[in-house]
């Protein structure tokens, strides 16, 4: 099996008192990505740089077919 | 971008808990040598955005690569290097590194301090960005403990495991414990016992062709739902074929075994493509 091609990668801004909430739905989202063709997905927030508390996701993708999927 | 306007969870996670995505870029994948360790799950992932500066790519790839042992020995478990296809930052390079816990990071950074190949590598390429982030989920797509066809796997042969020793038990009652315990010259199990026997054989040789796949599956980082299906379906398949054998069902045990058969034949071919 091959390793990835692509991996797109998405920010977002949330505030503090909604992000566990916002980390749950994350977790039901990357269930959507990889039924929809992501092969892996990674997702957590930002603990230090310019957007402490930015949430962040991770999809590998074989090709950009999988990416138009998304 | 067709499923995520269509995704509920991303609905709910705009309008009920005020998420607004600022950035999204998209990678093409580089190549690094880095055999990746999955278990323990990574925790963190460390984030450092780079310009290339005077190397070209196939340099500065090489000296990554020669870099990369250095990561591995001070505990980060995956290695990966893209370029943004998209975006303001067009040709910009993202390394992502994940490692257990920080003492491994802080490990990583004080050997690279100390590597002359990584003072190399920073005094030619500008790190002009670095994100430490802290992962919720690695996401492999059956969860985080033991993968899921590994775990068929494990359920394949605890299921041979039984069937031996119900062989064994019906051999036993049709000829007797010390006939099997002898020599065995001239031993022909018949009827219930002898299709468990051959029923038995059948298991051992399927569980030895699919072993190294399911297995080199694992070893490989990149692992989409499909092994986990075709590996249930083999489970599933196994199953009813020991029990058609068993029970003297002709044809449909011949299907069942095509079917198990398929199963393994694309768990190779989904490693080779």
């Amino acid at each position: 099996m091959s390793t990835p091609k692509f991996i797109a990668i998405t920010a977002a801004t949330c505030p503090a008192a909604s992000r566990s909430g916002a980390l749950n739905e994350l977790a039901n989202f990357a269930q959507d990505c990889r039924q929809n063709g992501a092969v892996r997905v990674t997702y957590g927030s930002l603990i230090s740089g310019r957007y402490p508390g930015a949430l962040v996701g991770f999809s590998s993708l074989m090709t950009y077919k999988d990416l138009r999927a998304l | 971008m067709n499923m995520i306007p269509q995704s509920s969870a991303y609905s709910r996670m705009i309008s009920d808990h005020a998420v607004a995505p600022f950035a999204r870029n998209v990678f093409r994948g580089k190549p690094i040598e880095f055999e990746p360790k999955l278990e323990p799950t990574p925790k963190y992932l460390m984030l450092t955005r780079a310009h290339r500066r005077s190397l070209e790519e196939t340099a500065m790839l090489d000296l990554l690569n020669k870099t990369a042992p250095v990561f591995k020995s001070a505990g980060a478990q995956t290695m990966r290097m893209g370029q943004t296809l998209t975006g303001s930052d067009l040709g910009t390079y993202m390394l992502g590194v994940t490692y257990p816990d920080m003492s491994a990071i802080e490990r990583t950074y004080d050997a690279l301090a100390n590597s002359h190949r990584s003072r190399s590598r920073y005094a030619l390429n500008h790190e002009d960005c670095r994100h430490r982030l802290s992962l919720i989920d690695t996401g492999r797509a059956e969860g985080n403990n033991m993968q899921g066809f590994m775990f068929y796997l494990v359920l394949y042969g605890l299921i041979v495991i039984i069937l031996i020793v119900v062989q064994v038990l019906a051999a036993a009652q049709q000829v007797g414990l010390s006939a099997l315990a002898g020599n065995r010259e001239n031993l022909v199990l018949t009827g219930f016992a002898g299709r468990l026997e051959r029923a038995t054989s059948n298991s051992l040789l399927a569980l030895a062709l699919v072993s190294p796949a399911v297995l080199m599956t694992h070893v490989s980082e990149s692992v989409s739902n499909f092994p986990n299906q075709l590996m249930l379906i083999f489970l599933i398949a196994r199953i009813a074929y020991v029990a058609m054998y068993a029970l003297g069902v002709v044809w449909f045990r011949t299907v069942a075994w095509l079917t198990a058969f398929t199963c393994t034949a694309l768990l190779y071919v989904g490693l080779v493509l």
